[in-house]
């Protein structure tokens, strides 16, 4: 059985807090939380796509892992399953609570809607769960049964398909010019590698520092070199999104980006998004990276990337729509996330690594046994 | 069938909001949930200026994106063109709180959005929106534009309308009476 151990003491506060805003959503409701009729989607918006998408890019370096047959990428074959279900798991949980009304998710199954995205999402994202659950049941019984690289092969196509959805749901809503488009389901795509990568690199370095020992060198490298392709990647996709926003013949679309990089939001994009998520870690990971430095460099991205999907879900609200020609509206709608969505959203954080750890003590990720190899990894570091 | 529209010609519109207060009054609704709004477009230069007034509410489209983005089916466009909510299905996901191209959903206490609902219940009755008989001036009109002899009818056919936002292709069943038509 898990026992408490000192550092679960943080998680475990979260949680906490979490709980409380659980309670006063589910007793306020919309009241508890910052949205309006003019901006719906908030914080817990941002936060269920930012753990779902990281779940995927999880998942999907998992299963790049188990067919590359890298050695250096060997190690987290076991736990890039569990930590892309205790992500997942983490999101529903913030999702269920916005919804206000599981129940009604009944509906869903009986009286389907497949004209929409958020069917779909929810279609899809069952399903990953579901695949999710045999992939850990098969990585138990026999990690080298056929049976897992059938169901791996099944929820590559099944994770490609959710996360490109999930973009969906913003980029066909033709109202939106900010979300509106091709160009989002191929960028969370992009930016879920990205943030699994991370949130892979940061779960790898803790678990081996609460067995008291160095993270192994090689899968460190190996998911550094992850997240710094898709930096980069990710860097130019934000420099042409803000090039085109900026010179687009659509006003709406112009006044978001505006939005985004010279107005409300300009402090949070920049300081957060641009320089804490993306510039800081590009500038880390490209000196040799040590497991140190690609954990910072993934704590990091993950908080840039969660302000990254925030400031996506804002900006895309923030502009009046032109219902009326001629009308002079406010300038811009505003939203500020109340206590309860930070609980919430913090709680997520905390119960997701409370999970992961919870199935790393329990069940045989491989974790520990990265050990005995020792110094060893930094010459499977250059196998790379 | 019937199939209801609204005709609004705004060159009316004073400006009360006795529309807006009876629509709250006839659905209970609390002060800060509307189902109609003003909005106010002023135009020229000192000292030759104008102010227009134009009643904004859910546009009951034939097209509508509300639908067509709702994972339950709990917005839905019934025969009489009526666009609807069935409270009891929404989930309270708010896509289509997002996708409406007028902005006229509002949130209710549960978390489910709420819209102009055209008073369906009271216009089989035969009864009028409150929002059209509480007018003072006439400023708009409901009623069957199946019907060739429906007031509705006959005043689309003396006047010149369109429709807002019309290029977003969502088709709404609002009509508005051009100026100077």
């Amino acid at each position: 059985m898990p026992k408490f151990e000192r550092w679960m003491a943080l998680p475990g506060a979260l949680v906490l807090a979490g709980l409380a805003g659980a309670v006063n959503k589910l007793v306020y409701g919309e009241h508890a939380l910052g949205t309006t009729a003019a901006v719906p989607w908030g914080s817990l918006i941002a936060g269920y796509v930012f753990f779902a998408a990281a779940a995927t890019g999880a998942g999907l370096i998992g299963a790049f892992a188990h067919y590359s047959n890298r050695q250096a990428l060997a190690p987290i074959e076991k736990p890039s399953l569990f930590l892309a279900l205790s992500l997942l798991l983490a999101g529903f949980g913030l999702i269920g609570i916005e919804l206000g009304n599981p129940l009604n998710l009944v509906y869903i199954v009986f009286s389907p809607n497949l004209h929409s995205g958020i069917w779909w999402m929810g279609f899809l994202y069952s399903i990953y769960m579901g695949l999710l659950m045999v992939e850990c049941y098969f990585s138990q019984v026999d990690p080298a049964n056929k049976n897992l690289k059938f169901v791996s092969a099944v929820a590559v196509v099944n994770k490609i398909a959710a996360v490109c959805n999930l973009g969906a749901i913003f980029a066909l809503i033709a109202t939106r010019p900010f979300w509106h488009g091709f160009y989002f389901p191929l960028y969370i795509l992009l930016t879920a590698i990205l943030s699994g990568a991370a949130a892979l690199a940061a779960a790898m370095w803790l678990s081996a520092r609460r067995q008291g020992r160095e993270a192994d060198g090689a899968v460190m490298a190996a998911l550094g070199r992850i997240m710094l392709a898709a930096l980069v990647v990710t860097a130019l996709a934000n420099a042409g999104k803000v090039f085109f926003g900026l010179t687009g013949a659509d006003p709406a679309l112009r006044e978001a980006t505006a939005a985004l990089v010279s107005g409300p939001l300009a402090l949070r994009f920049w300081a957060l998004e641009i320089g804490l998520g993306l510039l800081v870690p590009l500038a880390l990971l490209a000196k040799a990276a040590d497991g140190q430095r690609v954990f910072r460099a993934a704590v990091m991205v993950l908080i840039g990337v969660f302000f990254m999907r925030l400031d996506f879900v804002m900006a895309g609200q923030m502009v009046p729509q032109a219902v009326v020609e001629g009308v002079q509206h406010v300038l811009m709608h505003g939203y500020t996330p109340t206590w309860t969505e930070w609980a919430l959203t913090g709680g997520a954080v905390g119960a997701a690594a409370l999970l992961f750890a919870f199935s790393e003590t329990v069940f045989d990720l491989g974790t520990g046994a990265t050990a005995a190899r020792g110094k060893a990894g930094g010459a499977a570091a250059a196998r790379v | 069938m019937a199939h209801y529209a609204m005709l609004i010609d705004a060159a009316r519109c004073t400006g009360c909001a006795a529309c807006r207060v009876a629509c709250q009054m006839q659905w209970q609704l609390p002060p800060e949930v509307f189902f109609n709004r003003l909005e106010f477009r002023e135009s020229g230069k000192y000292p030759d200026v104008k102010q227009e007034i134009v009643p904004v509410q859910c546009m009951h489209c034939d097209n509508p994106p509300c639908a067509t983005v709702c994972p339950t089916k709990a917005t839905y466009k019934r025969a009489d063109g009526l666009v609807l909510i069935d409270h009891d299905k929404c989930i309270g996901c708010k896509y289509c709180v997002v996708a409406c191209p007028y902005d006229v959903r509002q949130m209710n206490d549960r978390g489910i959005p709420e819209k102009c609902r055209f008073c369906a219940g009271f216009i089989e009755k035969g009864e009028q929106p409150p929002c059209v008989s509480t007018c003072m001036n006439d400023v708009r009109v409901f009623g069957d534009l199946d019907d060739p002899n429906s007031e509705i009818s006959k005043k689309m056919k003396e006047k010149p309308v369109y429709q807002l936002a019309a290029e977003k292709g969502t088709k709404p069943r609002v009509f508005y009476v051009k100026r100077g038509g």
